[in-house]
């Protein structure tokens, strides 16, 4: 396991987000035993949350999503491990949502930081990039526009970090980041 | 002609083969949409929209290759008309807004055919103020709001309603360039600022001074200069309703017209006139290549010259206008002499605006992905600004520095740290930083802090 990756994560958090209650979630994290990578995630809109996610390497290994409400400091949810999320995996063309104007911005965006694959969700999807962008870069992005209200904030925690899958949760738009 | 050569287009290149191509892609596709309008018009006219000859004014203007054809068809009310159908027909629309579009429509056949000498009888409609112009001409009649109007048009004579026109005219800035308050398809989209309505004094006052700064124009940019002769028809007059040196803007969907305000100093006027000019240039140049690839309008990036963010689209017609401006001043500040007061203003205008075209290319250069062209264009714009440099060698050094100081204080207060990003408002660093020997005041509170 990279614990240092982990820990770095748990650190830029805490140091960005003073009122994070991450001791419990510390704890949890610890209990992750497997080889896989650690990411970090905002949630795009408002900056009102943000998460750490365990990816394990194993297929069918728990996995960790957890997010953080940013103004009570508290963890989102219940019970932050999950089995991986169900999904299709699909190559990654242009036109997949049948929807003009989402599929013009996603190939426009593809165009800019290429797509490796799609996971089709009962709700929502993901895209798995093929070459992460740093996240300085993918925030200029069309597709990215949801993040720009809290867009200084976001890159004191992220720096430069790279952004390697995006999100949709139904709801809003995700950014998962790497190292 | 397929690759462009960005020496001509980051400053003016005059009316080389290269402007002609672009100005004939523009006029290519601004044809091609009238006649998919019109074949529209054809299967979906309310047939008491059909009754009335706007047909035969669209035929008629489609039909008649000519130069004069051309280059209405690239008159900022072609534009602006062209617009409008493509936000209100996409849908159902009233009858009223039939007659009203079609009918305007037909001030482009009805000047084409009057500086032809052609025959041509068609119906139009007044605009809601009760105008009809003659695109490419000063002229216009005088009539009731939205009324219906029959002309008959033979030998380069106009009968309205089967008695003679009686013209009323535009005053002209240049020959060819009016200085309009009152048409309707130009002023309309003019939303950015107030506009202004002139009385017969100040409208010659206005075009007086944009005389001389067009003439000044001629003789110290004359490339800039003809481009602008050939692109711009109208100059619209504005409010400066808190007496800012001078208002202005120019939209996308109106290329070929500038709006601004009256200001007595032709400098001013002229340096006006190049910003939106060159907005309206790169506008026009979009039709053959984007400069920046598609999809890059996600994020709000540091803005040099205000306290609110740009786009990096922004970024780079900001910097290409201020670029302009930049020459054209040092370069009057070498021919003329000006008072010691306008002199100093005019000297610490050209070292700010250096350091915020800098300030621009860095972050475009940063973020920014381009075309190939883009990529020329943008470090091109690179090697002007440091060339420029050299033009401004002989300014007071203490000057440039004050300017230097001044561009640096407004990246601090508006820039997030030395990034390109915008530092909004309700931005609070709150991020403990790494400590250092001796923290200054204004390092975050966090900051302060751990040292």
């Amino acid at each position: 396991m990279n614990v240092k990756e982990r820990d770095e994560w748990l650190k830029a958090l805490g140091a960005c987000f003073p009122n994070l209650t991450t001791g419990a979630m510390s704890s949890a994290c610890a209990a992750v035993a497997e080889e896989g990578r650690w990411e970090a995630s905002v949630r795009g809109g408002e900056l009102t949350a943000a998460g750490l996610r365990f990816q394990p390497a194993r297929r069918g290994a728990p996995r960790l999503d957890a997010t953080w409400d940013l103004t009570t400091g508290r963890p989102i949810g219940g019970a932050p491990f999950s089995p991986a999320a169900p999904g299709r995996r699909v190559r990654f063309k242009a036109g997949l949502f049948g929807e003009p104007a989402l599929d013009k911005v996603i190939a426009d965006f593809a165009a800019l930081c290429p797509v490796d694959s799609m996971v089709l969700r009962e709700v929502g999807w993901s895209l798995v990039l093929a070459s992460p962008p740093r996240w300085p870069l993918f925030a200029r992005c069309d597709i990215a526009a949801v993040f720009t209200p809290s867009a200084s904030q976001l890159a004191l925690f992220l720096l430069d970090r790279r952004v390697s899958e995006l999100s949709f949760d139904g709801e809003a738009l995700w950014a998962h980041c790497g190292g | 002609m397929k690759t462009l050569d960005e020496r001509r287009w980051i400053y003016g290149g005059g009316l080389s083969p290269e402007w002609a191509w672009v100005v004939k892609r523009r006029r290519e596709l601004a044809l091609e949409a009238l006649a998919r309008i019109e074949k529209q018009y054809a299967k979906a006219a309310p047939a008491g929209v059909r009754k009335r000859r706007y047909a035969a004014g669209m035929r008629y203007f489609l039909k008649t290759k000519s130069p004069e054809r051309d280059r209405l068809a690239v008159h900022p009310c072609f534009d602006y008309w062209l617009d409008l159908h493509a936000r209100h027909f996409g849908a159902p629309a009233q009858e009223s807004d039939w007659h009203l579009q079609f009918g305007l429509f037909q001030s482009f056949p009805a000047a084409l055919a009057l500086a032809r000498g052609d025959r041509l009888d068609l119906d139009a409609t007044a605009d809601p103020d009760g105008r009809f112009f003659f695109y490419g001409t000063p002229k216009f009649l005088q009539a009731a709001p939205r009324a219906e109007l029959s002309l008959a048009i033979a030998g380069g004579k106009l009968a309205v309603n089967g008695k003679p026109a009686r013209f009323e005219t535009l005053a002209e800035a240049v020959p060819g360039i009016v200085a309009d308050d009152r048409g309707w398809l130009m002023v309309h989209g003019v939303t950015m600022h107030g506009l202004v309505g002139l009385s017969e004094a100040e409208r010659e006052r206005f075009g007086a001074v944009l005389n001389q700064a067009f003439r000044d124009l001629a003789e110290r940019d004359p490339g800039l200069h003809a481009e602008m002769r050939d692109m711009v028809f109208s100059l619209v007059p504005l409010k400066n309703p808190v007496e800012h040196g001078s208002v202005s803007s120019s939209y996308v969907n109106l290329r070929g017209a500038i709006a601004l305000s009256h200001a007595e100093d032709p400098v001013l006027q002229a340096e006006t006139l190049i910003h939106e000019f060159c907005h309206q240039k790169m506008n026009q140049l979009l039709v053959v290549d984007p400069v920046l690839l598609p999809g890059q309008g996600g994020q709000v990036f540091y803005s040099p010259w205000r306290a609110d963010a740009r786009r990096l689209r922004g970024l780079l017609l900001g910097a290409h206008a201020f670029l302009n401006v930049a020459r054209y001043l040092a370069t009057s500040l070498s021919r003329e002499t000006f008072p010691e007061a306008q002199h100093i203003e005019l000297m610490v205008n050209v070292a700010l605006r250096l350091n915020q075209v800098e300030a621009a290319l860095k972050a475009l250069t940063g973020y920014g992905a381009f075309t190939e062209f883009g990529r020329r264009f943008v470090m091109g714009m690179w090697s002007e600004t440091e060339l420029l440099r050299h033009a401004i060698l002989w300014f007071p050094p203490a000057l440039l520095e004050e300017q230097a100081a001044v561009a640096a204080a407004h990246r601090r207060k508006h820039a997030l740290g030395d990034t390109g990003y915008h530092k909004s408002a309700e931005h609070v660093d709150k991020v403990r930083r790494a400590a250092f020997l001796a923290p200054k005041e204004d390092d975050a509170p966090a900051a302060k802090e751990a040292a």
